[in-house]
């Protein structure tokens, strides 16, 4: 409790000391005059009773695409700056509702068409300002849509208008905002209003262009961009020395002069922030010339970073982390899928050197694929990405992700309750691919301590844009150099690593289309020398591989004139396992997976769409197993088992067509989401429908209460119908799909433009668990019951020019039973309590220091009380005594990052240490996998000691 | 030009001090002791396959350095689940009761009819299914389990020894254990005892190295493993490739395990798989007869002993399991020479 309010004072602090980071920018002084500030109230008032006469108007108010799409009306506020001479000197955006629907920049544009003639005093033209309302409303969108044709469209506007005029909702609306015209489909509307509150005023200089003069000119064009990232940098003014000429580049940092004399220029480039730029050019007898990229150097802290901000609609508070935040967080080494356990929901994901999920279940769960993760309350959940599902998310022993961090938009551990995605135990962890813009060249290496990573991307033509990435592991160089065996003191065995990413994206019109491709390979073997193993005398070679290959594809077809869109998702992967222990026991498994998903969305009339869908999913697997078998089962039930020697292969395929139908309702204040998926599944010849419902409420700025409820399965793992450890296929005809019934409530609350917070309480039960038996003839049987609860808490502050920080708390209490008639107990997920705690400093412009602090239950195991010893076979076997009664230490551990960054002219070279392990605690994780199991107090892999690495990454 | 050079200087400071890691240093080499009182290397059956009204001899293969303090207790089950259930007895009525006094390291069990009937209650439990949903039958052998409880009060040790009857006429025994013909140390040789029941020797010459009085420093041992299997005897290679068919009646299958056992730390030794398919090795050794230590994963192996420690005394233990639930072991003390090494 200390340490909570420890770090909530922290962030209180750092909020009083900038409330309003954007404040802290250095502005122009011209501009300063005029924004209604305290300390020139004067001037604005003396403004204010003068006003300039508007006499043209040369532009049309054009209605924004997106918000057209939405059939979203607006309201923008403006004051507008005219000086002296009746030019429009400059705007201000005074409110902008629903910001993110472009009513503001088309406001904008709409105004940059006056022409004015400013108020005079004595014959005396004086500068002034005017303030006005633009609006867009209703009457511009049913003309609109009428001279697009769709007068249908066009009836049933105006009807749902009406209807929402005499609805008693709609008074309270009006009430809250005004006017029956704020009103908006976009829940959020409020939230939006905070996070992007008004538009920062456009501190955009009076243009004058070069007068028309005879004789010799030219056109002049450039482009600014921010030195070592090569940001584009919107709203810097290029000068000329010697003219009074003046222009501000654009939202993609261009500029463009025309009249230009041919002879010695010298251009100067000014933008708060950035260190003023000249240089001489020579501009020649010609028709136009274009100036090379003209960088800028920060000055100070650079502006608000890209860094989370953006928000999607309809929540209040962030579930994502971004690239940029993936590459500076401590501990991590900037791997993506590490990132994801500081999040809450994703409670525990094996995406560790030595996590406990992933050791503690040796066997199935590594064999079987290492794509799962596990959620809160104890299911697992699965990782998708271009709305596939992926087989396998990391190299073995979950070492590191198989996608790099620079491939990666963001990930984002999804809400439940969805309906698009299924047989995923009711969690997801969404990964985004990093869509980059036309014309961006892309291109990224890094050196760290564990792996060597290179990107290069680029468009290929005005529509089409490619990026490969090349991922190579470090580590086990590092680990041969060093003692391998104490690493393996740690649970350590890094493998050797590859993996080979291509994407590609072709944006033609509606059409999106997006190709991944990935071949990875890892592998780790190493001369293991320990007598007192659980197959009694265990030497030799022990060794694991890994490797495949997935292909993925999406085209996305969005009309949005008629208000549609359809994606097709495709996915095959292959992904080929290979164990071996001291040449007594081999086992090679062999997974295919194919996925196939149609996904269509209409919009019925204006709150309400249509979601609906189907898909299918085929598992093969093939298994082969010599030799004496070792498998530690999680699912509630810990069983362990020796085989006769012998080889035996195994195959099986699973498949679960599947369709979905839903409701989606979008109000001002209300969203919900209602329907249900209907699958057969060929494991237990079941058809099942899995009904799920969610909804969200507005009542106040910036609150969302939410709660949901649905169903969920998932596909049995292959692993359970193999000969050894399995069902075997002889009793498949008993089995039944587990089935998870999952509810939660919660309230999300932001405060301010960076700080918000979400609480959330869940609820899950589980049935029909497949249970092991010690029958040999039964085996497995679908009887086990269970149920999870718990809470989760996430306290952030989103990044603003010099800090950042988050609170991610979670409480679980998983438990399960074999049996209806049984006592519940302890699941192998349960874990009471899940802390991460984040921040980042900048302490210069050039040089952060990012911390993490993280503490972790320690996982449930279940004691050995007996152990035989095989005569004949000559190998000790062991049964477990009351599961899952004992836990392992707690886990904690504190790590520190420090970035310096080294700016060049066109490219960037971060360099930073990491420091992970701070204090050089030592908590027991999991079991050894080959010793643990031998005595009433098993030897545990440990948590890594104190360790520091060094890393270097370019941009270029 | 000054940017790169800077550059370059901070990617080669980068890639010359990538990673430092700090920790405490473990040994992983560091003598593992399997016990440090009691162990059962095995329990022999003899015969290993028997007919229901049969009887066996039991004796249990163990170390303690006190093996007067050493109590057993047998039982027999006529069926259980294996490793699956621990070996647990399915029902109470599936032990057998055991005669009083049957709490020795060597017990003899008679299976006639008089005392147990045992082939009437193997046929009932025979209609039950095996894990492969198949019926299990008496005349194709059934298992029953012998369980041994022994060991010292702080020490006890659960056995387990499956022995398959067969409803099979006849006198002769159903199989035999191999026995163990001697230890070498020496050259190596091939031991064939009937020349058309030929077998290619196995693994590498040995190699002894004594010390200046004339003691084994360094050296190679083989255990040549004698085991007749009736009716089904060995095809093996002639150097000339040419295979010949042995006598079933008289043909003696010599098996053949090395251990590589270096009395200086430093020795090495090679991979040699000298394991016939269905056989298993062990070796273990104990210093002073006080720890024992395993020093074989399955064939080869190499176990490292200080040399130069005065008055320690090796002794290797070695063991053989055949694919019929044979078991032997033999033992071999050997001399520890301290300090001398001829390397």
């Amino acid at each position: 409790m200390r340490l909570h309010i420890t770090l909530l004072v922290c962030i209180s602090s750092f909020c009083l000391l900038d409330p309003n980071p954007l404040n802290a920018q250095p502005s122009d002084s011209s501009i300063n005059t005029v924004d209604g500030s305290t300390s020139t109230s004067t001037m604005a008032q003396s403004l204010g009773s003068l006003k300039p006469e508007i006499i043209a108007r040369k532009k049309i108010l054009v209605y924004p695409h997106l918000a057209f799409k939405d059939l979203v009306r607006g309201k923008v506020r403006l004051r507008l700056i005219v000086d002296s001479d009746g030019g429009l000197e400059n705007v201000v955006i005074l409110k902008n509702e629903p910001s993110g629907y472009g009513f503001a920049e088309a406001a904008k544009s709409y105004v940059s068409g006056f022409e004015f003639k400013p108020p005079q005093v004595n014959d005396i033209s004086l500068r002034s300002s005017v303030e006005m309302n633009v609006n867009f409303s209703s009457d511009m969108l049913i003309q609109k849509l009428r001279e697009q044709g769709q007068y249908d469209r066009a009836e049933r506007f105006k009807k749902s208008l009406k209807r929402a005029r005499n609805g008693s909702y709609n008074q309270a609306t009006r009430t809250m905002y005004g006017s029956d015209e704020d009103s908006t489909d976009v829940i959020g509307l409020s939230i939006h209003h905070l996070v992007d509150g008004p538009e920062a005023e456009v501190l955009r200089a009076p243009e004058k262009d070069f007068p028309p003069v005879e004789g010799l000119v030219a056109e002049l064009e450039g482009l600014i961009l921010e030195q070592g990232t090569r940001r584009r940098i919107a709203n810097a003014v290029v000068k000329f020395n010697g003219f009074d000429v003046l222009k501000n580049t654009d939202v993609e940092g261009r500029f463009q002069f025309s009249g230009v004399p041919v002879g010695r220029l010298i251009v100067l480039v000014e933008r708060a922030g950035y260190a003023s730029h000249s240089h001489e050019i020579i501009v020649e007898k010609g028709s136009s010339k274009v100036l090379r990229k003209i960088f800028l150097k920060p000055l100070s802290f650079t502006e608000r970073e890209a860094l989370g901000q953006h928000i999607p609609p309809r929540v209040s508070t962030k579930h994502h982390i971004q690239r940029d935040e993936v590459q500076s967080i401590a501990g991590i080494d900037g791997d993506p899928l590490k990132a994801a356990r500081d999040l809450p929901g994703l409670y525990r994901a094996p995406f560790d050197l030595n996590g406990p999920a992933a050791t503690r279940t040796l066997g199935a769960r590594q064999w079987g694929g290492s794509g799962e993760l596990v959620f809160r309350g104890g299911v697992e959940g699965g990782a998708y990405i271009l709305k596939t599902p992926m087989l396998t998310v990391s190299h073995l022993n979950h070492s590191r992700s198989l996608l790099p961090s620079a491939m990666i938009q963001e990930l984002s551990v999804e809400s439940d309750y969805e309906l698009e995605v299924g047989r995923i135990g009711g969690g997801l962890l969404n990964l985004k691919l990093d869509k980059s813009k036309q014309g961006d060249r892309k291109i990224e290496a890094e050196l760290n301590a564990f792996e060597l990573s290179a990107l290069v991307g680029g468009p290929i033509s005005s529509k089409t844009t490619i990026t490969a990435a090349l991922k190579l592991g470090t580590m086990r160089f590092f680990q041969d150099q060093l003692d391998t065996n104490e690493w393996l003191r740690y649970g350590v065995q890094v493998p050797n690593s590859q993996d080979l990413n291509l994407l590609f994206n072709h944006n033609d019109g509606p059409h999106q289309f997006t190709i991944l491709s990935t071949v990875h390979g890892s592998t780790w073997r190493d001369d293991f020398e320990s007598p007192d193993l659980i197959q009694s005398q265990l030497k030799g070679d022990i060794g694991e591989q890994q490797n495949g290959m997935s292909l993925r594809a999406e085209w996305l077809y969005e009309k949005p004139e008629q208000q549609w869109q359809n994606s097709l998702n495709i996915s095959y992967e292959l992904l080929n396992t290979q164990h071996l222990i001291a040449n007594q026991h081999s086992l090679d498994q062999s997974m295919t997976q194919i996925f196939i998903a149609d996904r269509f969305k209409l919009r019925l009339n204006n709150p309400l769409w249509l979601t609906a869908g189907i898909d299918q999913q085929m598992t093969y697997s093939y298994l082969a197993q010599e030799g004496a078998s070792l498998w530690v089962e999680g699912m509630g039930r810990s069983l362990h088992r020796h085989e006769p020697q012998e080889l035996r292969e195994d195959s099986v395929l699973l498949y679960s067509p599947s369709a979905w139908l839903g409701l989606e309702g979008r109000w001002t204040r209300i969203h919900f989401v209602l329907g249900s998926r209907v699958t057969y599944w060929s494991e237990s010849d079941e058809v099942l429908p899995e009904p799920r419902i969610s909804l969200r409420y507005t009542p106040a700025f910036g609150t969302i209460l939410k709660v949901g409820s649905g169903l969920y399965t998932q596909q049995v793992r292959p692993r359970y119908f193999d000969y050894y450890v399995g069902a075997g296929h002889n009793q498949v005809g008993g089995l039944k799909q587990a089935g998870i019934f999952s509810s939660s409530a919660g309230v999300e609350q932001r405060f301010t433009r960076e700080l918000y917070m979400d609480i959330t309480g869940f609820y899950r039960q589980f049935n029909r668990l497949l249970i092991a038996d010690q029958d040999p003839t039964i085996r497995f049987k679908s009887t086990g019951e269970g149920e999870a609860f718990g809470g989760e808490f996430l306290l952030r502050y989103d990044p603003d020019h010099r800090f950042y920080a988050w609170l991610s708390y979670s409480f679980t209490r998983a438990r399960f039973k074999n049996q209806l008639d049984d006592v519940l107990r302890r699941g192998d997920f349960d874990q009471t309590h899940n802390l991460s705690a984040l921040a980042g400093f900048k302490l210069t412009p050039r040089l952060k220091l990012n911390t993490r602090w993280r503490y972790v239950s320690g996982a449930p195991y279940s004691s050995l009380p007996a152990k035989t010893f095989d005569s004949d076979l000559a190998q000790s076997s062991f049964n477990f005594g009351a599961v899952n009664l004992l836990r392992y230490s707690a886990f904690h551990q504190l790590d520190v990052r420090l970035d310096y960054h080294w700016l060049f002219k066109d490219w960037s070279l971060l360099s930073y240490i990491q420091v992970n392990n701070l204090y050089n605690h030592q908590s027991s994780e999991s079991p050894h996998p080959l010793e643990g199991l031998n005595t009433n107090s098993p030897s545990t892999l440990r948590t890594w000691p104190f360790w520091a690495s060094l890393g270097l990454r370019a941009n270029f | 030009m000054k940017n790169l050079n800077t550059a370059l200087s901070i990617v080669s400071f980068g890639l010359a001090s990538l990673v430092f890691a700090c920790g405490e240093h473990v040994d992983l080499k560091t003598d593992y002791s399997l016990s440090q009182g009691y162990k059962v290397f095995g329990i022999r059956a003899e015969p290993p396959v028997i007919r229901p009204d049969e009887q066996v001899v039991l004796t249990a293969y163990d170390h303690h350095p006190k093996l007067s303090d050493v109590a057993y207790s047998w039982s027999v089950c006529l069926y259980s689940h294996g490793a699956a259930s621990n070996f647990e007895c399915l029902r109470n009525d599936l032990f057998l009761p055991l005669r009083e006094g049957d709490n020795k390291a060597r017990v003899v069990i008679d299976f006639s009819e008089k005392n147990y009937d045992l082939r009437a209650r193997l046929k009932a439990l025979g209609q039950d299914l095996d894990r492969e949903g198949k019926r299990r039958s008496l005349s194709e052998g059934l298992d029953i389990f012998v369980i041994l409880q022994s060991g010292t009060s702080t020490n006890l040790v659960r056995t387990v020894k499956r022995i398959r009857v067969i409803d099979q006429d006849g006198t002769e025994p159903l199989a035999s254990n191999p026995s163990l013909e001697q230890w070498t140390i020496s050259e190596s040789e091939v031991v064939n005892r009937l020349p058309n029941c030929n077998v290619k020797p196995l693994g590498p010459e040995s190699s002894l190295e004594f010390n200046e009085v004339g003691e084994l420093l360094n050296g190679t041992l083989r255990a040549s493993v004698i085991d007749e299997v009736q009716g089904k005897p060995v095809n093996s290679e002639l150097d000339t490739g040419e295979e010949t068919e042995s006598d079933q009646e008289t043909c003696v299958f010599h098996n053949q395990a090395l251990l590589s056992v270096s009395l200086e730390p430093k020795g090495d030794y090679d991979d040699n798989w000298t394991v016939q398919d269905g056989y298993t090795y062990r070796w273990y050794a104990s210093v002073d007869g006080q720890v024992l230590t395993p020093v074989t994963i399955g064939g080869p192996s190499v176990g490292r002993y200080r040399a130069n420690i005065p008055g320690r005394k090796l002794e290797l233990f070695f063991t053989v399991r055949d694919p019929n639930g044979g078991f032997a072991m033999g033992r071999q003390p050997l001399s520890l020479v301290p300090g001398i090494s001829t390397q």
